[in-house]
Order: C-alpha cells, then structure tokens, then sequence
C-alpha cells in the first residue's frame, strides 16, 4: 500500500533525518504550531488476546455469519501469505501449525483506553480513534521534551518495550493527515501544511473512509491514488461521491477545521478516613461516613456529576473488609439523601470486629440528572412523582430494587399474561369487559370435584360463565379453559375454570376479593 | 336534654353526647359505600389512623370496601403501598375498577417481617403516599401502636389485613369482614369515638 519513501522528493523527512533536523532547528520553532502525532496499531486486536505473538504465526478471528474470517495476522503470518479478510479455512492451508484466538473487542477497547490514558503524559489533548488508532497534539509538548524526536522516540520505546506493540506513527499538522499517514504504514514527520498534498499524494484510496462500493467506483474511474483526487474537480466529486469525501480531503490538508472529541480519564473518587481509635458502634461510625459523604457531594458539585451508587468499606484490624454497597434508583448528589441512605444500611450491617479504618468510593458518575418531565405541567403529576421518588429509594436501599414492582396491564387474552409486574408500570390496553378478579393466584389451584358439586372451602354455586379463554400455541403455553365466577360458602366469590385440555380438572385461579 | 346538661357537655371538653357520635359527626374518609358509612364513626375511614380489617381467609371481599377509596386516591395523584399482598394484585380489574396503576406499588411478599414493618413505618412517616395496606398476620398491640403513631404523625391512612382478631387491638377502627349471603358483611369490632357497634352489608358491585 505505502509508496516507498525514498521516491518522495519533498521536504519530509524519515524517521532518523527528522531527529536530526528539529533538534539542530530547535531554535528557530515557536512550539506553538499544532502537530498531530498518529499512533496506529495494525496488530492490536492480536496482541490483545495473545500475550507473546512476536514469532509465532497466529492470526484473531472473527465470526461474520457464520463465516469464520482472519481479522488480524501476525506478522510471520503475513509472511507465510496469510492476510486479513481470509477465510479461516484458507489461512490453514497457508500454514497448517496457525494459532487461532478469537477477536475480544472489550479487552481491545479497554486496551485503547488504557494507552490514552498513558498518552496524556506526552501531551494534554489525546483523542481516541478506534478501532485501533490515537491521537496526540504534540506541537506544545516540544520544548517540554526537548524536541519532538524525543517525543517520537519515548512514545517508540515505550510501545515497543512496554506494551509490546507493533505501530507506526506519523506527524503532520492535521488529525486526519496524521492518521492516514499512519495508517498507510509510514513513520514520517511534515511540519508545514503546504508539504501536506505532496505527502499524502502517493497514498493509496484505501486510506479514505469510504464503503468498497465508492472505492470501486474510484478504482473504475481510474483514481487510484489521493494524487488523482487532487487534480478532480472538487464539485464534480463531491456530486458523484458524496459530500464528506471532500470534506475528509479538505481536513486532511487543513482547509477545513476537524473537531475532535479529546480523551479525558474517567473521574473517580476515594477518600479514606482513619479512626483515631477502635469503633464497634455502629452509631459512633456515623460522623466519620458523615464527613466521607460530605467529601463525596462537594466532588460531585465541583465536577457538576451526579452519582448512581458508592462503597463504603470499613477495614477490622484482623478480619475481612465490610463492604456496604449503595444503589440508587436514579443520579443525585443531595449530601442529606446520600447520607440517610447509608445510615439506612449502616443500621442493618453486620460489623463483627472493631472499624479501624473506613473508604468511600464511588466510580460511576453522571453528567447531568435526568429528569422526567410531565406532558401537562402544572397538573400536579409532576410535583407527586418527585415526591414518592425518596421513599422508594430509602426502601430499595434496604429490600432490594427486586422487592418494589410496579403492576401493568398487558395485552394478551390469556389471564396469566394480562398482568406484568416490573419498575415500569405502564397502562396497557382496557381489560375485556368480563368480570377478572381483584387478586390473581400465582399459580392456579387444583379444586375438590365431587359428584355433588365442586369444593374450595365450601361448596360452589356458579354465577356467570362459561367465558371461553383458549390459545396461545406461539409460545407452547397453549390453554383451553371455561372460566366462571363462582360463590363459595365460606371464602366468597372466586374465579374458577375448568380445564379442557388434557386433564379434565376444575382450578381457582382468583379470588374476587 | 334539659338545659343544665347541655350546659355541662358545652363548658366540660372531658364529655361528650353518645348519640352525636353514633350519627357520626363528619371527618372520616367517605368509603363509597353508603351502608359501610353508616356504621362507622365520622361516616367513612378514620383519618390518619390504623384500620384492621380481620377477614377469615384473604379475598373474602375486603378489598372490595377499599375500591372506592382507591380510586379516589390515585385520581388525586396519591400513591398506594401494598406491603405483602398475598396474591398477585391483578391489573384488568384494577383498571376496570378505575384505578390508575400507575400510582400503584407493591412490596414483597417475600420479605422479612421485620422489614415489612419498617417499611410501613417509613412509607407512613414519610407522608408520601395516599394509602398503605399491608397484610401481615403476626402483630403485636405493641407494634399496632406503634404503626397508629407513625400513620398520626404522617397523616396517613393505613390498611392491615388480618386473619384473627387481636384482643385490646389499639387499632382505630376494627372490621371483621365475611362473606354473606347478601353480599360483604361488615361487623365493627372495635371504633374509636362509638360506643355501640352495628353491622352492615354491602352488596357486590355488577
């Protein structure tokens, strides 16, 4: 894909020429230009899910229908002619002895995030470009690191010794020149934008973000390379491929400013309080979780974040760490509420040994509260929905979210399925007009059929019915049932039925209350 | 009453005329059943108070008397706690009762005692909601009282469902409810501010 280098016969400068020219111009830069440094990783997705690949030939697969297709070859994999798109049948033929791992996208996201994270030491802007690129705003690190070789060269070692990964990276005055260049395979720095078009010239169209349908079409057209774009009529191109192709070309050569979104480590926050003596009241540990939830509402204030569950542990001198885990029900930072919820299960904590020693975290924050808002305000719903919302909390600090449903009604004949408990609560479709029961029995129960009548608690007298209710092959819990009210002597009016299918038995499935 | 006594009952906060209160001087919750009101004191649910209903098995029509209260609630925006209701409470007919759903909740059953009484405590302190019925069977008075307390001082009605009937219950107002022939049979127990008890039945509705 990369044209050699040494056929460029303009001012860009390979690796080893680029140390040597800016450090003997040091003087001359500013410091204040904006350079991009690309880092791109072609193997990450291997390197993720095998440790040590270096020398053996192994290749990260991916399932695509069915269809089990090499994503990622290492590099004595490509040597042996095994290369990324190959079936995964191919690939064996090509070398017998392969060693397959399967694609671990989470672990090559965590990855990606892990060395921004580490690129935030080299500079203050880093943006994250997956699936297996980074971004770095090298420009005002220079004077700092004496020089943006020396810049390249920590970022070099530290991928190679460190992480262990294979790379290339490339400096030029805009994002997107930086990552194609990168991408195309070239370790080359531009530091002025008018190089950009000569620089980028001889790459190929595969570096442009389009769909292999556009790049065929390019390919038809006789465009083979960004040089053949250049000399396009960039209205004629923009008609026939589609505006963001013009757009990504006129980024590339800094024409048009690119907005990126810059990398920032998630917030967290740990605060750790020592006793100054031994605690085993639970009520004298209150002022010390006090001051630690105060900590925690002023970090969520400045940060303007809103948190959705924190830790306390509580360290014993010998035994094992309590931990008490608050969930909410929905963000809020309030210190009176987060403080009565811990209190809430302070109060039910078992603390077998004396507390030494108590830390808050809290990891998970949100930006802004959502908050629900009434079709009609000013009905009042509103105003009563926030109100309820507290208690619901203090209780499910304490019962567990499982133990508060909500019950809804849903549209299906069948009387098992017509009720649905859940947070939700949500008014489906209007019942049938037949008469249901007040309370449903979970679990329909079988009745005393004698020959003089049929018996629950007394015998009983039938009121209305039958109301047929049958179906439901779609999900094989077909019924076939009669359904009648009924009146029992003792226990009152109850919604029985008899089932028609297999068993002919009669079963209460309800009490009218 | 000749005009000495009514004098006395007038300057005296500490007496009071029985059959004022038998008539039932208004303050109560409306039930919707105009028999039911007759019999009780203030003519409808005691205000911010314990009410036991003791029903020989669950479902003997004892949610029935509380349907019109529902509705009233929940059109008012009220939510109603249900503490470990024995059954499935069952949305079609909550619905046709005109009840809004939405403004229901249930908690339990399969929670600890001890938590159900917190929880209704809590729920009754907090002043939140419109109604909390509860159906637990094992209540001491101790714990009766305690819940009248908590439902006085968060001006909240509270429900328990009971199978037996406690003695010296410091319930408000004690209901036993059956099954009858012609309909629900309501028999007061226990009110506070009557001294007679009568009885009454309230037809199914449909």
């Amino acid at each position: 894909m990369p044209r050699p280098l040494s056929a460029l016969s303009f001012r860009v400068y390979q690796e080893q020429e680029a140390c040597n020219k800016t450090e003997t111009g040091k003087g001359t830069r500013t410091g204040q230009q904006a350079l991009w440094l690309a880092v791109y990783l072609p193997k990450l997705a291997l390197e993720v899910v095998a440790a040590d690949q270096s020398d053996e030939v192994s290749v990260a697969v991916e399932e695509i229908k069915g269809r089990k297709l090499v994503h990622t070859a290492s590099c004595s994999a490509e040597r042996m002619g095994i290369s990324a798109g190959m079936a995964l049948s191919a690939a064996y033929a090509c070398c017998p002895g392969l060693k397959v791992h399967r694609i671990n996208e989470i672990a090559r996201e965590e990855r990606l995030d892990a060395l921004a994270a580490w690129a935030l030491q080299f500079s203050a802007v880093v943006s994250l470009h997956p699936p297996c690129s980074l971004l770095l705003e090298a420009g005002g690190s220079i004077n700092y690191f004496g020089g943006l070789a020396a810049i390249r060269d920590t970022i070099a070692r530290e991928l190679t010794e460190r992480w262990k990964h294979v790379f290339y990276q490339a400096t030029t005055p805009t994002p997107t020149a930086s990552l194609m260049l990168a991408r195309a395979g070239c370790n080359l720095v531009v530091e002025r934008g008018a190089d950009l078009r000569s620089v980028l010239g001889p790459l190929s169209i595969e570096v442009l973000p389009l769909d292999d349908k556009r790049k065929q079409r390019l390919n038809k057209t006789g465009v083979r390379i960004l040089r053949d774009l250049w000399r396009l009529p960039s209205d004629g191109l923009a008609r026939r491929f589609g505006t963001e192709l013009v757009t990504h070309l006129d980024q590339a050569l800094g024409k048009l400013p690119e907005p990126l979104n810059a990398y920032r480590i998630p917030p967290r926050f740990s605060d750790t309080r020592e006793c100054s003596f031994d605690i085993d009241e639970q009520q004298a540990l209150v002022p010390v979780v006090r001051g630690l939830v105060t900590g925690l509402c002023d970090f969520l204030q400045k940060q303007d974040l809103y948190t959705m569950d924190y830790q306390v542990h509580f360290y014993h001198r010998q035994d094992p760490v309590t931990m008490l885990h608050i969930g909410l029900r929905r963000p809020i930072r309030q210190p009176g509420y987060l403080m009565m919820l811990v209190e809430t299960q302070l109060g039910r904590a078992k603390l077998d040994a004396a507390v030494v020693r108590v830390t808050l975290t809290a990891e998970r924050f949100y930006s802004v509260a959502p908050r629900t808002r009434c079709l009609f305000p000013g009905s009042g719903l509103e105003q009563q929905d926030q109100d309820i919302a507290p208690l619901l909390e203090q209780l499910s600090t304490r019962l567990g979210a499982a133990a508060l449903k909500g019950i809804a009604t849903h549209a299906d004949h069948r009387p098992e399925y017509a009720c649905r408990t859940g947070v939700p609560a949500a008014v489906g479709p209007a019942p049938p007009g037949n008469r249901r029961p007040l309370w449903l029995l979970p679990k329909p129960r079988e009745l005393l059929n004698k020959d003089d009548g049929i018996y629950y608690r007394g015998r009983i007298h039938f009121l209305m019915g039958p109301e047929r209710i049958e179906a439901g092959w779609w999900d094989s819990d077909g019924i076939r049932r009669d359904y009648y009210v009924g009146v029992d002597d003792i226990a009152g009016r109850v919604w029985i039925y008899h089932d028609l299918t297999t068993r002919q038995k009669w079963y209460l499935h309800g009490l009218l209350g | 009453m000749n005009n000495s006594l009514r004098e006395l009952v007038r300057n005296n906060p500490h007496l009071w005329s029985g059959d004022e209160v038998c008539q039932g001087k208004p303050g109560g919750i409306p039930t919707g059943h105009a028999s039911l009101d007759a019999i009780l004191p203030g003519g409808g649910w005691p205000k911010n108070a314990v009410v036991e209903m003791i029903t020989p098995h669950w479902g003997t029509g004892e949610l029935q008397l509380l349907l019109p209260l529902m509705k009233s609630m929940t059109r008012r925006r009220r939510w109603i706690l249900w503490v470990c209701p024995p059954y499935i409470p069952y949305a079609p007919a909550l619905v046709d009762a005109d009840i809004d759903i939405n403004f229901l909740m249930t908690i339990g059953p399969n929670i600890a005692c001890r938590d159900a009484l917190w929880t209704i405590e809590k729920a009754l302190q907090s002043q939140r909601c419109g109604l909390l019925m509860a159906w637990l069977n094992h209540l001491p008075n101790g714990v009766i009282r305690r819940l009248q307390l908590a439902a006085d001082a968060g001006k909240t009605p509270c429900v328990l469902f009971r199978n037996q009937r406690g003695k010296n219950s410091p319930a408000a107002l004690q209901l036993q409810v059956n099954h009858s022939d012609r309909g629900i049979h309501a028999r007061v127990l226990k009110a506070r501010g009557a001294h007679q008890y009568h009885s009454a039945d309230i037809p199914y509705p449909g």
